[in-house]
């Protein structure tokens, strides 16, 4: 399994005005450290890294990662 | 040229207390975890401004 944390990033469009990612904090506390607006069409191309962990998306957007694709609503 | 800044680029509403600051745990009103009883959290844009300033005053 993979555990470096600085090359694994996500591509994130938005299919609607006012999407949301929002990051969360690495460690035990899992706070949310930062957040940013997208307007429909833009990208925003997020990374993992030591202060993040996990990023949680609100709103229509197609994500794309390692993993494969997938459509938030 | 102007720029005009939305509240919405500098911070977003907390979604796990809706702004309230405060969650509910054990039937207890407690500050909200997820963004330190804030309310809102950050953006890119929000948070270098807010550091722009305290370096200049």
């Amino acid at each position: 399994m993979d555990h470096s944390t600085g090359n694994d990033y996500i591509v994130i469009k938005a299919e609607e005005n006012g999407v949301q990612v929002i990051g969360l904090t690495r460690g035990q506390d899992t706070r949310f450290h930062h957040t940013e607006k997208l307007d429909k069409g833009e990208v925003m191309i997020a990374q993992f890294t030591t202060h993040t962990s996990a990023i949680k998306i609100r709103g229509k957007a197609k994500l794309i990662t390692k993993h494969g694709e997938i459509e938030s609503e | 040229m102007s720029v005009i800044i939305a509240t919405d680029d500098l911070e977003l509403t907390c979604p796990h207390c809706n702004g309230e600051k405060l969650e509910i745990i054990n039937e207890e009103r407690v500050t909200c975890s997820k963004c330190d009883g804030k309310g809102v959290i950050l953006t890119a844009l929000g948070q270098t401004l807010l550091h722009f300033f305290k370096k200049h005053t």
